[in-house]
């Protein structure tokens, strides 16, 4: 009984019946609620049925209590009963906050989670400090510069952001992130928002909605007392970020968000090119990745790529005996950064263009191997990209089967 | 209209009869996917209760988009994760060998063949997430895109777990083998 498909087999076979006290117990509880809620209904209901009844059978009635129905189904799309808040009100805090503090954990599937103290501030500013004091981290998207700061070793890290657009910062800034897309979800109310029923937090009652587009996955699971988000997660590729004890509009010192370096602090300043980023990118990606992993190109094109490039780097290290020394560490820090442009391209090729990537087992210098082809916005052909990285239009007749 | 609507639109209306059959249909699914999960008599009878004291109470102004099974279903893995972290705090990566719940008693859960039940006792060495994965898709039959919207994930973090989880019970099925 080795393979997964006998342990499957076998799986399904378990059936465990509960005891008959228990069933007893259980149909007692429950037919006593049922009781209780038809009763709490029926209280609500018109007292004179036979009535109502008549008046049901006229045909303009019908029409007149369809034409309701159809109303309150339109105004209250999400809403399930009459007391359930709607989506709108639970993340309305999220879209007009001023500031806010949360905790957020942040898990990456085979790595320990990491846990930190998070402050925003409008219009682009987080202060994030890892629970166990090793790092701050202070981000200000106007100013385009990042801190980090490591109190113990006296060292911090500078990153410029070059060439920053002049608006829209929310992609830098997860707060902001978070809120362009609970503002868009609100905004289309379409299926994209779905209703995740209750379930219990720490012994409180919560009600659940779910965002789920084209790399957009929250949940926001609030209290439907107050109206107030209690947990809220955010999950891109391999990565889960929740966020609790949140609170909004919380007066927040400006010194929190100084973006000077303490005295006595060594200081490293590294430049990102943070413009959109283009084709040219994607084309660099894979010539640095290649570079890096022994001439292969990436096996998938998402999330994942970066831990599989980090572990690919880390087994190297370990196999020619060297031990990551500070330098090497910001090295492979720069060059996956450089690296992230390219990803970011694909992230933002709508649905439309019909991306695909093949270019797993392919090594760099297959000129006959189509490894990415994508559709640009108005275009009737695809770019194609070989192993050697030349790029050609191609009818959409012609792309690879 | 399939047998479950007609049940749950009796049960609106406080039909004693709907609830027991829909409680008799249930019972053992739901109970099997508690257990698994929480591998503690008494806190998966407990998930059981829970999830149809709750139906009994929405019963008037429940609205099923979906299959009520997978619902049920659902309601259970929910109750026995919060059941589960308020009990033992172990809802992180860590496997559970060592956590204080009781395990279950070997004359009440009857599984009367040997490598089902092999394969039981190990699921509880599982980690949670993992083990939540493997129950509910192939004990339950939920797709893989509805775990991942009741674990807040994505789909691939599902599949992930998924594979994890069978590659880990190969392995530990296996350890007890040669032993």
């Amino acid at each position: 009984m080795k393979s997964p498909r006998q342990i499957k087999r076998h799986a399904k076979k378990i059936r465990i019946e509960p005891d008959a006290v228990v069933d007893e117990r259980v149909l007692t509880l429950a037919e006593t609620a049922l009781a209780k809620s038809t009763k709490d209904q029926a209280a609500v209901l018109p007292r004179h049925p036979p009535i109502r009844r008549t008046i049901m059978k006229s045909p303009i009635t019908k029409l007149a209590a369809a034409a309701a129905i159809i109303i309150a189904v339109l105004i209250g799309i999400h809403q399930i009963g009459g007391s359930t808040p709607a989506f709108a009100e639970i993340v309305r805090p999220f879209i007009t906050a001023h500031t806010a503090t949360f905790k957020m954990t942040m898990e990456v599937e085979g790595v320990p989670s990491q846990k930190f103290d998070c402050m925003y501030a409008e219009p682009a500013r987080m202060r994030q400090t890892a629970q166990d004091n090793s790092a701050v981290v202070i981000s200000d998207f106007q100013q385009g510069r990042i801190v980090t700061l490591l109190p113990a070793q006296k060292r911090a890290v500078v990153i410029e952001m070059e060439n920053m657009p002049d608006e829209d910062h929310s992609k830098f800034n997860m707060f902001r992130e978070i809120r362009k897309h609970l503002q868009e979800a609100q905004d289309t109310e379409d299926e994209s928002v779905q209703f995740l029923g209750e379930k219990e937090i720490d012994g409180l009652t919560v009600i659940g909605y779910h965002v789920q587009k084209p790399a957009v996955d929250i949940t926001v699971w609030a209290d439907p007392q107050t109206k107030l988000p209690v947990e809220m997660t955010n999950t891109s590729g391999p990565t889960t970020y929740t966020m609790t004890d949140i609170v909004f509009d919380v007066e927040l010192d400006e010194s929190l968000f100084n973006l000077e370096i303490p005295d006595g602090y060594t200081v490293r300043t590294m430049q990102v090119d943070a413009s959109e980023p283009t084709e040219k990118d994607l084309l660099e990606m894979f010539h640095i990745w290649a570079e890096h992993m022994d001439g292969n190109l990436p096996s998938v094109l998402d999330m994942n790529a970066s831990m599989e490039f980090v572990k690919y780097q880390q087994k190297k290290m370990k196999e020619e005996g060297q031990e990551p020394s500070e330098e090497s560490v910001l090295e492979l820090q720069k060059t996956i950064m450089r690296m992230g442009r390219g990803a970011v391209f694909v992230q933002q090729l709508p649905a439309e263009s019909d991306w695909y990537y093949a270019g797993k087992g392919i090594k760099l210098g297959d000129a006959d191997t189509a490894i990415f082809w994508y559709r640009p916005e108005g275009s009737e052909t695809y770019r194609v990209i070989y192993g050697d990285l030349s790029v050609k239009d191609v009818a959409p007749e012609n792309l690879p089967k | 209209m399939s047998e479950d609507k007609h049940l749950l639109k009796l049960l609106r209306h406080g039909d004693r009869r709907a609830l027991r059959r829909l409680y008799e249909k249930y019972r053992t699914d739901l109970y099997t996917v508690a257990l698994s999960l929480i591998q503690d008599v008494h806190t998966a009878e407990d998930c059981l209760q829970d999830v149809f004291v709750r139906l009994a109470e929405v019963a008037t102004d429940l609205e099923i988009r979906r299959n009520l099974k997978g619902y049920l279903i659902s309601c259970v893995a929910n109750r026995a994760r919060d059941r589960l972290r308020r009990k033992s705090k172990l809802l992180d990566r860590r496997p559970e060998v060592g956590c204080s719940i009781s395990a279950p008693d070997p004359v009440k859960v009857m599984i009367d063949r040997e490598e089902s039940a092999r394969i039981f006792n190990t699921l509880t060495q599982l980690p949670y997430a993992q083990r939540e994965v493997f129950v509910l898709h192939v004990q339950a039959g939920m797709k893989f895109k509805e775990i991942a919207k009741l674990q807040d994930v994505s789909i691939k973090t599902v599949l992930s777990r998924y594979r994890y989880g069978i590659e880990r019970l190969q392995a530990l099925l296996e350890k007890d083998d040669v032993k």
